[in-house]
């Protein structure tokens, strides 16, 4: 049972006040969209990340040479890729929602980029209350595009005394993979980014998950 | 020390393997034959695997290897065994040899092996799914067994006590060889037709260290497993056999590990007795499967699991494995009640409320499709309990079995 101490629920942009050691000191990347129909969708980024001449990507061409391209026809679904400068327009062959699939691309888009983690110095806070806040940028950059692509979602629902702790939803849920994901893909990535985290506590019932990605079934 | 363990995604064990690596400090790498969705590159908490492709999957392995050193390799199932000896043996990690790994993971090389070593196995033949039934059925010492040469959980098995029942348990067992999971193997093109060996039946779970097999259980099952098909209950430990006939079971087994040539790791092993002595009925090169190994306790305390003993034994961490913890303990694995799809699970609460019980886990999901045996190779689920006895353990899985009521849709 979490006690609600009213931690939760803050306002995005909430103002970071404790000490933070930014391995960059590039901002963090936004991008905006603009839809154009139901099949393409324009991605701009707040800086160039390729040559500002159009070039047009497909499946099965060769882009060894634009990373981007290569991240962003690696989400499944994309088809096509148009990239000129800041500006990604990425086509999708209608097997997808914009909406599972924006954060995937985002995701592409912000690894492409290089973009640097927000990492807090090891000497950094104990604080629970900035802690989440770092860790919910994370699950919104990096984690929850990343399990998206299994159906999957991780929510953040509090950290105490440094032990993040989650509940696992939609694919996740009863996955007979979610200890992985959880310990090997989640609480890595976050002892990495985030030193201070001591762990990760996951109290999702799985035994209720409907449509996990993974069912046991072998000895 | 990294340990390199390899999981199939349909595995029942990742949890408690992975939960163990972690309370035992182990810098751990899971493999699987599919990526994980938080793999990047260069990590080294994560490997993707062909474990279909032997020689793949010990490139890529010993391609990881090479910049992050491993100290220790475990598979998890019959199939990543195998894998993982290869792998062992190419980094020079402990392990069963490949080819015990291999021997042990084929009925019929295994039975080969160890008839001609004179450890007792049933009579058997491998009958190719060409043959014509009819003439086989009319050439063979009823009842007889039916059995793939390479499916678990009892998947397959059939008991035939006449040839119109062999007739019709080899259509059966034909069309589960076609089904997609399995029709892509060479041993889908064979099976075994072995007899049937009547008595009691007991599991054995010990640990080879350097050649010598260590008792770690030796369950009961107190269910009698006479066919058609032999669908797996409660396992229970200690056993309540004689002295002399788990004094028996676990010799023959020493000589099946032996004929085999394992020498590192775990076994599980399958026995029946009669009154002509043991019979060697099945050994995985593995640990026992499903949540099973919840049942087992180790140490003084008991608070070190089978999956502990397992990892620190790849790891040579461990010389002489600890005994079981002095209460008895046992397993019920809860049989599919029929066929259907599940729409819920109720009584859960109840079960766990019930004396002695000390886990009720419901491994299947509501709105899954689900078969009974020779089908089916999953269960609804495990129950464990523990207590003074085995006869009061195997009690209480019964009554919390009964204390679950399964609702099933229709398909």
């Amino acid at each position: 049972m979490i006690e609600d101490d009213g931690r939760r629920g803050r306002a995005v942009g909430r103002p970071r006040s404790f000490p933070i050691s930014l391995q960059s000191m590039q901002p963090t990347l936004t991008i905006t969209t603009e839809p154009l129909d139901d099949l393409r969708r324009k991605f701009v980024l707040d800086r160039e990340i390729a040559p500002r001449s159009a070039r047009k990507f497909r499946d099965g061409d060769d882009v060894a040479d634009v990373p981007v391209a290569a991240a962003v026809l690696a989400v499944p679904g994309v088809c096509e890729v148009v990239v000129a400068g800041g500006a990604v327009t990425v086509v999708q062959d209608g097997s997808c929602s914009w909406a599972g699939l924006e954060p995937q691309v985002r995701y592409a888009l912000e690894r492409a980029a290089a973009v640097p983690a927000v990492v807090a110095s090891t000497s950094a806070t104990d604080d629970d209350d900035e802690m989440y806040d770092v860790v919910q940028d994370l699950f919104r950059v990096e984690i929850n595009p990343a399990v998206a692509q299994h159906g999957g979602r991780v929510d953040l629902l509090d950290v105490q005394d440094g032990t993040v702790v989650v509940r696992m939803m939609g694919g996740c849920q009863g996955c007979g993979m979610a200890t992985v994901t959880l310990r090997q893909g989640i609480e890595a990535t976050l002892k990495r980014r985030l030193p201070a985290v001591k762990g990760v506590k996951d109290v999702t019932d799985h035994s209720s998950g409907a449509n996990p990605y993974f069912s046991a079934s072998t000895k | 020390m990294r340990l390199l363990l390899l999981i199939p995604t349909s595995s029942y064990r990742t949890e408690a393997f992975v939960e163990a690596a972690r309370r035992l400090g182990v810098d751990l790498t899971v493999a699987s034959e599919l990526d994980s969705t938080l793999a990047t590159a260069g990590d080294p908490g994560l490997l993707t695997l062909e474990f279909g492709d032997l020689a793949a999957a010990v490139e890529a392995a010993v391609r990881f290897a090479a910049t992050h050193p491993l100290h220790g390799v475990v598979g998890v199932d019959d199939g990543t065994v195998v894998v993982a000896a290869r792998i062992a043996d190419a980094l020079g990690l402990p392990h069963h040899s490949p080819d015990a790994a291999a021997a042990a993971g084929s009925k019929y090389r295994q039975r080969a092996i160890l008839g001609q070593a004179g450890v007792p196995v049933p009579d058997f033949r491998r009958i190719s799914i060409d043959d014509d039934p009819v003439a086989l059925a009319g050439s063979l010492a009823f009842p007889v067994v039916l059995k793939p040469l390479h499916l678990s959980a009892s998947r397959g098995v059939m008991r035939a006590d006449s040839a119109e029942e062999f007739t019709r348990a080899h259509a059966r067992l034909l069309a589960i060889l076609r089904e997609p999971d399995v029709r892509t193997t060479d041993d889908a093109k064979h099976f075994l037709v072995e007899s049937f060996v009547a008595g009691p039946e007991y599991a054995l779970e010990g640990l080879v260290v350097a050649g010598q097999l260590h008792q770690l259980a030796l369950f009961d099952k107190p269910d009698p497993l006479d066919g058609p098909f032999f669908e797996e209950t409660i396992y229970t430990t200690p056993s309540r056999a004689s002295a002399d006939v788990q004094k028996a079971l676990l010799e023959c087994a020493a000589r099946a590990v032996a004929a085999l040539g394992l020498t590192h790791g775990p076994v599980h092993v399958e026995l029946r007795h009669n009154d002509a002595g043991p019979w060697l009925v099945e050994l995985a090169a593995r640990s026992i499967g499903g949540r099973c190994a919840r049942a087992l306790r180790f140490g003084p305390s008991g608070d070190v699991s089978l999956e502990d003993i397992v990892i620190g034994a790849a790891l040579s961490r461990i010389d002489v494995p600890p005994q079981r913890e002095s209460e008895a303990s046992g397993v019920m694995m809860v049989p599919i009640p029929q066929p259907g799809w599940l729409s819920r699970v109720e009584g859960v609460e109840r079960a766990l409320a019930v004396p002695r019980v000390r886990s009720v886990e419901i491994t299947v999901h509501p709105g899954q499709s689900l078969r009974t045996l020779p089908e089916e190779s999953r269960y609804l689920g495990f129950i464990t309990a523990a207590g003074e006895s085995p006869d009061r353990v195997e009690a209480a899985l019964r009554a919390a079995h009964q204390e679950l009521r399964v609702v099933m849709g229709r398909d």
